[in-house]
């Protein structure tokens, strides 16, 4: 599939626009603002073509998360791609985006200065940010460009942990470049059988953990992300393998954290996976809808699956922080014995964590009040 | 488009209008309505097209009318007829799921089936993936239309309705007809059939057959297809409850005290509801003060 690529006039004079496009030789096609790719390419795949432009409003924001009654970790992202080139078949930013083309935002020094505001208003807090929320933070050229820029910029920042999280294997551009000890480089992980069927165009289990040790060995530190847990036959044992190869690979106290969330997707996207991708049986699982209208496994479900690989990661001595997304506290309490009061409880335990087993960042002690704030 | 921007109300001889002509009749007359409104109409060279109200000139014949109050209006093509047709409609009610279904087989005609504005206007511009699904409803036996328009069914639950019909007729002849389920009853049924359909790789016929699903209509148990419906759906859930179910009735509780809890057990948690009234209160003075907690943190534990 050959991907079309558009650029908005005002972009030709910034330097990260004319990086991207000079260093990927890409042909593209000048527009004069970004309503008229609506014109050009209206309801047209997004992953068909690729979108240059300004960002306009917020691009760094709080993690949108879920409805209070499950937890969030008050996790920070930095929308700076919107949507990603791979096709996994549970991933909603298919249907979320309405935008006709993946957007790449070029201005990087104006998000950066809202990333300034947030860290100056965030004083006292160990914060945690990213861009692999609305998009993969490796998958494209533009995204790549952008992680190599932050990375410099966040190595000297104090108490903030910038996490670039993807499927993919693009670590090669990030290696040997100054960074510092605060990088945060992550991957999902599924067995192979899972990514075969749900995750097309993703790499690998293994070629994942071998970027993830490549990273590691670096001197970045790694993250994983069990997101979305699937039940297919022989997850038990797929899933402890995966537990398996990280800590072969990966020794615990470089791995800043780990989270575990199952699979879960509003009911309105049900149909379109089902059109988009006829061939997943995904979406046909036992599923509830949870107390935030997402369908999601039943919670007796869930708690098995999450009580499997979490007594598996806990296995080492003195394992990385785990903690849930989207999960409730009875959930979280079923699997670990004890849960967060709230989700600002959740993100001061967080960085208490983080506090704790990386004294050699030097970060400020946290303090719960703060949190609380 | 507002009535008054419609055009001039007239009064036209009854027998100047095609009543052969039904390329515009997909509103049915409304039931226990019998306000009469003016037809909208359109000129043609030898009379006039009727854009809405074939029901209304029935009525008005039947009323003894040989002028018939109309409202002409001038429109260019059939979309632009359309779109004047469900505008007049929309003033007076709701789009019921048959004549949507026969809209969509018009636009379907006339190549308009992905035209955004028309989408809007049926409220349709999330569910287009619909269409071809939706557009079966008109060839439907009569008791599931009348079903699904009396019940002012949603769009996705018509959807599901025309995939399990199609499959099977008479499972859904029989459940409407014998049954007669609220709309909630009937919404989780089909979908539940549809969902162990497509996770079993199924056609929903044979999901009705093997699973005897025809039988409990037979015997005329809503409940008991209900929760066997459920069983097949949610497995792992409809066995726990089963078991609590089973718990709470070996506890014996007097009859006012109830316990409920959320069926989907996502919420980890037991409501208790007691009636203290002068007659229960006796009743309850030793019940309360027995092991009644440690038989609730037993229950809690099951979920």
């Amino acid at each position: 599939m050959s991907i079309k690529v558009f650029a908005t006039k005002d972009i030709l004079n910034d330097r990260w626009a004319i990086k991207i496009l000079g260093e990927h030789s890409l042909s593209y096609e000048l527009i004069d603002s970004e309503d008229e790719i609506h014109q050009i390419c209206p309801g047209s795949d997004p992953k068909t073509s690729i979108l240059l432009t300004r960002s306009k409003g917020e691009v760094v924001k709080n993690c949108p998360g879920t409805q209070e009654s499950y937890l969030c970790c008050g996790y920070k992202v930095i929308n700076q791609t919107l949507n990603c080139p791979m096709e996994c078949t549970y991933c909603i930013l298919q249907y979320y985006l309405n935008q006709p083309a993946t957007v790449v935002y070029t201005d990087f020094d104006r998000i950066f200065s809202q990333v300034d505001s947030l860290l100056k208003n965030s004083e006292g807090k160990i914060l945690r940010i990213g861009t692999g929320e609305l998009s993969d933070s490796l998958a494209l050229p533009g995204s790549i460009i952008f992680a190599r820029e932050a990375i410099k910029f966040f190595s000297s920042k104090k108490d903030v942990f910038f996490e670039l999280k993807t499927k993919t294997v693009n670590v090669n551009s990030l290696i040997g470049i100054h960074h510092g000890d605060n990088i945060v480089i992550s991957w999902s992980l599924n067995p192979d059988p899972v990514i075969a069927k749900e995750e097309k165009k993703a790499s690998s289990l293994r070629s994942r953990i071998d970027s993830a040790r490549k990273a590691m060995e670096d001197g970045y530190l790694v993250g994983f992300h069990f997101d979305p847990i699937i039940l297919h036959n022989g997850w038990e044992e797929n899933y402890r393998e995966i537990v398996h190869l990280i800590y072969e690979n990966i020794p615990p106290e470089r791995i800043a954290w780990i989270s575990l969330g199952s699979l879960r997707f509003p009911p309105t996207t049900k149909e379109k996976i089902a059109r988009r991708h006829p061939e997943t049986r995904i979406i046909f699982q036992e599923m509830i809808k949870g107390l935030d209208g997402k369908l999601r496994y039943p919670r007796p479900l869930r708690v098995k699956m999450y009580r499997l690989i979490f007594e598996e990661l806990k296995k080492v001595d003195n394992p990385p922080f785990i903690y849930f997304c989207m999960e409730s506290q009875s959930v979280w309490k079923d699997v670990t014995g004890i849960t967060p009061q709230n989700n600002k409880n959740f993100e001061f335990i967080f960085a208490r964590s983080l506090f704790e087993r990386f004294p050699e960042l030097k970060l400020t002690p946290p303090r719960e009040e703060i949190y609380l704030r | 488009m507002k009535l008054k921007s419609l055009g001039n109300l007239s009064l036209l001889p009854v027998e100047k209008f095609n009543r052969d002509d039904a390329e515009f009749d997909f509103f049915p007359r409304p039931k226990g309505k019998t306000i009469l409104y003016p037809l909208l109409v359109s000129k043609e060279r030898s009379g006039y097209r009727i854009i809405y109200g074939h029901h209304l000139l029935e009525q008005f014949t039947n009323s003894g009318f040989s002028m018939i109050p109309s409202i002409i209006v001038k429109t260019r093509d059939p979309r632009d007829t359309l779109i004047a047709a469900i505008n007049y409609h929309k003033n007076i009610g709701d789009i019921l799921p048959s004549a949507l279904s026969k809209i969509l087989l018009f636009m379907e005609r006339h190549r308009l089936s992905r035209d955004p504005e028309l989408l809007y206007l049926l409220k349709m511009a999330d569910y287009a993936d619909f269409c071809d699904e939706l557009k079966r409803i008109s060839s439907f036996p009569q008791p599931v239309r009348d079903y699904l328009d009396s019940k002012k069914a949603p769009i996705k639950v018509c959807y599901l309705t025309s995939i399990v019909t199609s499959s099977t007729k008479d499972f859904i002849l029989s459940l409407i007809k014998r049954l007669s389920p609220s709309l909630s009853i009937f919404t989780e049924i089909i979908y539940g059939v549809y969902e162990v359909s497509r996770r079993k790789e199924l056609d929903v016929a044979s999901v009705v057959t093997k699973y005897g699903l025809i039988d409990s209509i037979e015997h005329g148990d809503l409940n008991s297809l209900r929760k066997q419906v459920r069983r097949l759906c949610f497995p792992t859930i409809s066995k726990l409850n089963d078991g609590i179910e089973k718990e709470v009735k070996k506890l014996r509780l007097p009859a006012s005290v109830k316990l409920h809890w959320d069926w989907t057990l996502e919420r980890k948690a037991i409501s208790i509801n007691i009636e203290f009234d002068s007659m229960s209160c006796e009743n309850l003075r030793g019940f309360l003060s027995s092991g009644f907690y440690n038989d609730l943190k037993r229950l809690l534990d099951k979920m």
